[in-house]
């Protein structure tokens, strides 16, 4: 879990940086560029869930 | 009575309840971390749904500018598009070349016409010039590039479908 726990410190700084350029994308009317942050912030997340699940079955392993 | 006043200011100083300490452990942050993630991810949609509605609102529909052996080559036809406030300017340039650009000067908004013989397009407010090609300026005060319209050659006719973005200003 400790390696996770730095993982998951990057996977949040990585979707902050990419909501707050989102933000800016749609605050400057680019909006053709908003679904791609969508995707990207769904990659995240998805790669989140998979890490999440992936290190608990690691840890209820070693337990 | 001082043992109370003692017990008292320690409570006020020392204001750790060890019971109703919040339990965060590596895994508690790791899961709340997890559904920020998940929140943040939620929070992209209606920015996404209303892009797509600004998107749906700025299409125009297509609107027949001239046949398709109207012009002659070097010649040149003033239209409006999208609305009746936007004059734009429909030139062809060779047989299958043609440029449609808004004629609003990007300096103080004269119109821009086409000058067949110097090949270029002329604001005759302040000696603007731009190319015809791209629409981009030569000369002159503007700095901006003049919109191009988005032509569709149909079988009926040339239609205007739209506008290029420009680069730098895709949204406004």
């Amino acid at each position: 879990m400790r390696m996770l726990w730095w993982f998951f410190i990057f996977f949040l700084a990585a979707q902050m940086i990419l909501i707050q350029f989102m933000a800016e994308e749609y605050l400057a009317g680019h909006h053709d560029k908003l679904p791609y942050y969508s995707a990207a912030t769904g990659f995240v997340f998805v790669m989140g869930v998979l890490m999440y699940l992936y290190f608990r079955n690691v840890d209820d392993t070693k337990d | 009575m001082w043992k109370r006043i003692d017990q008292y200011l320690r409570e006020q100083a020392l204001n750790i309840k060890r019971e109703k300490e919040l339990d965060m452990n590596r895994r508690g942050f790791i899961a709340a971390s997890l559904g920020l993630l998940g929140v943040l991810f939620l929070s992209s949609f209606p920015f996404t749904a209303r892009a797509y509605r600004a998107v749906k609102q700025r299409q125009t529909p297509a609107y027949r500018i001239a046949g398709l052996d109207e012009l002659q080559i070097g010649d040149s036809k003033p239209f409006q598009y999208p609305h009746d406030n936007e004059p734009a300017l429909l030139i062809r340039l060779s047989d299958n070349q043609y440029r449609s650009y808004h004629i609003k000067c990007t300096h103080l908004g004269c119109p821009v016409f086409w000058d067949r013989d110097s090949g270029k397009m002329k604001c005759p407010c302040h000696h603007g010039f731009f190319n015809v090609e791209d629409g981009s300026v030569l000369a002159g005060p503007p700095q901006r590039a003049l919109p191009a319209v988005k032509l569709d050659f149909r079988s009926n006719g040339i239609y205007a479908v739209g506008l290029m973005p420009i680069e730098g200003h895709e949204g406004v």
